[in-house]
């Protein structure tokens, strides 16, 4: 359950690095963020290998598939989520 | 890509989903129910919930079990002791008849039947999942079919995706109209999912054929002990209450906890086999009075085994078989998109023609109407399944309850192919079926319960389903257009 709780929230932030790291000329998605810096797209590289490293330390082969499912869904969430926000909160 | 290939990869995936998603829909559905098959059982079973899972099974208990194996084996019957655990925490003297796994409940502390009906249960669902209930290999050939379409669709859809699947990867615009709402869930869905549907889907792939393999070529077992079917003609062996207790010691130290490990006969005498949750790799080991240790050997001895971890996943924790569950939803999530977007583009066909042929009419109605079947029908008659359970049956229990499901599965295909409003009727009794649950489960078993987190879980679940139900009601453009009708009058 710890795993989880830390893989989320993970998981939420290389979503939204990953958002902020798309070309000008990508950005029809609703979901965008303030500006990408550097420092964001190697955290959204690196992020998924950390918590893959991570979740195996923590709860080892459980927590490789644990890695696994949470991110899809994860993903799914922030996919639907994020569009509903408040347009005060996205910035063009 | 050039115009001519990704037409072809089009057709494809259009033409190796949409009739192969209505099982995959059904694998996938049924797969996340199946991971939690002791929950269900218990749930349809509450008399066997009642007190807490911990402590899981007595001395006495085991002992008085143990004798009522012996009368069934004397009866003739082949029936395995199930031993009592944190998940199912009763004794379960079950055996298979060609579909599921039935038999009396006993208390975990004297060993005594519990006052249960017999119910389809947890396995009723696994048996879905792995032949479709059809005869073998029928089943076992048409789910393998659905899982080589599988890899098919997901071969052509990712193709397809290639060039937008970085950049669109977390797209999906609920503002735009509702093709492309549809067509973004379905991408988002299958884009983020690939590699474990992959991985789920080409490892139930893989068991499926291995098992029409070994039906085709029956392995031989020259060294092994007699199988179940020679070892049910035979008389039963003598199963003292020495052995027993010396068996269960023997396993607590081996493995730990006897717990969910099994009586059963292997030959000429009884074993008590390990759980299934002891190791990644599935795979049968059990101890014996002439065998009392384990031999040594590898932890996943062959690929099958692999496979069968990857996919069953019963060593996995709570938490990750919750996930893998919501994962399966998901894929029943992805394919029914796919099965909306098919029927949207076949009506748009069709829009293009200036006269639709009747026969053209028809095909688009049996379209939809296996559509309805299939998103709407399925769960429908796995909600009756479960109020069946609690409610009194007018047949043996587990004919009524078989019979309901798929009575009222292939009825909701018949209603789809006549009425044009079936979508909305069965949504509305979808939506009544799930928030009733609640009340129902409440109901008919008593209030304290020793596991009223299952009962809450498996109550929330449907009550999630009525919910969401209810809220597709309200967005039916059937309503919408009364409710604009109502304002436009104020």
């Amino acid at each position: 359950m710890i795993t989880l709780l830390i893989l989320l929230p993970l998981w939420g932030f290389i979503g939204l690095c990953y958002l902020n790291s798309l070309p000008p000329h990508r950005r029809q998605n609703p979901c965008h963020l303030p500006r990408s810096t550097p420092w964001q797209r190697s955290c959204y590289i690196a992020g998924p290998f950390i918590a893959l490293a991570l979740s195996y330390r923590l709860a080892g082969l459980d927590g490789l598939f644990l890695w696994g499912f949470s991110a899809p869904l994860m993903g799914v969430f922030l996919g639907i989520a994020l569009p509903y926000l408040p347009q005060k909160l996205m910035r063009k | 890509m050039s115009p001519r290939l990704r037409t072809i990869l089009r057709v494809i995936h259009r033409w190796v989903g949409f009739p192969f998603g209505v099982f995959l829909f059904i694998l996938c559905f049924t797969g996340s129910l199946a991971c939690f098959g002791p929950e269900v059982q218990n749930w349809m079973q509450p008399e066997a919930a009642l007190r807490p899972s911990s402590p899981p099974m007595s001395q006495t208990g085991l002992i008085e079990a143990s004798h009522q194996l012996k009368a069934q084996l004397d009866k003739g019957l082949f029936a395995f002791l199930k031993l009592p655990s944190q998940r199912d925490p009763v004794f379960r003297l079950w055996h298979y008849d060609g579909h599921i796994f039935r038999g009396p409940t006993l208390a975990a502390d004297t060993g005594l039947p519990l006052l249960t009906s017999d119910v389809v249960g947890g396995s009723f669902f696994t048996t879905l999942h792995s032949s479709l209930y059809l005869p073998t290999p029928w089943g076992q050939c048409l789910t393998a079919l659905a899982g080589l379409t599988l890899m098919i669709a997901l071969i052509s859809g990712l193709w397809l995706q290639l060039r937008r699947f970085l950049p669109d990867l977390l797209l999906f615009r609920p503002h735009a109209a509702r093709h492309r709402q549809w067509l973004d869930l379905h991408l988002l869905g299958g884009t983020l999912s690939i590699p474990i549907l992959f991985i789920v889907g080409g490892s139930g792939l893989v068991l499926q054929s291995q098992k029409l393999l070994h039906f085709i070529n029956p392995p031989s077992h020259a060294a092994r002990p007699a199988n179940r079917h020679q070892a049910h003609s035979q008389t039963s062996p003598p199963i003292s209450d020495a052995l027993i207790t010396k068996l269960a010691q023997n396993a607590q130290q081996q493995w730990g906890d006897e717990g969910d490990g099994f009586f059963m006969l292997a030959g000429k005498e009884l074993a008590l086999y390990a759980p299934d949750t002891l190791h990644f790799c599935l795979y049968r080991q059990a101890i014996t009075a002439s065998r009392p240790r384990l031999p040594p050997h590898n932890l996943c001895p062959t690929l099958h085994s692999v496979f069968l971890g990857v996919h069953n996943l019963r060593w996995a924790g709570f938490v990750t078989r919750c996930l893998y569950g919501l994962t399966g939803l998901l894929g029943c999530l992805i394919i029914g998109s796919g099965m909306r977007l098919f029927l949207q583009s076949e009506q748009n066909h069709l829009c293009h023609h200036h006269a639709i042929t009747y026969s053209q009419h028809i095909q688009q109605r049996l379209y939809r109407a296996v559509s309805m079947a299939t998103i709407f029908g399925l769960p429908l008659a796995t909600l009756a399944l479960f109020w069946s359970t609690r409610l009194p049956a007018p047949l043996p229990p587990i004919l009524w309850e078989e019979g309901l499901f798929f009575t009222l599965w292939g009825v909701s295909l018949l209603y789809a192919l006549i009425s044009r409003h079936a979508a909305r009727h069965l949504l509305m009794m979808l939506m009544l079926l799930g928030l009733g649950t609640s009340g129902l489960d409440l109901a008919t078993r008593p209030f304290h319960t020793g596991r009223p987190a299952l009962f809450l879980s498996i109550d929330a679940l449907a009550a999630c389903l009525g919910g969401a139900c209810l809220l597709a009601l309200l967005y039916h453009p059937h309503y919408a257009k009364k409710r604009a009708i109502l304002r436009s009058k104020r």
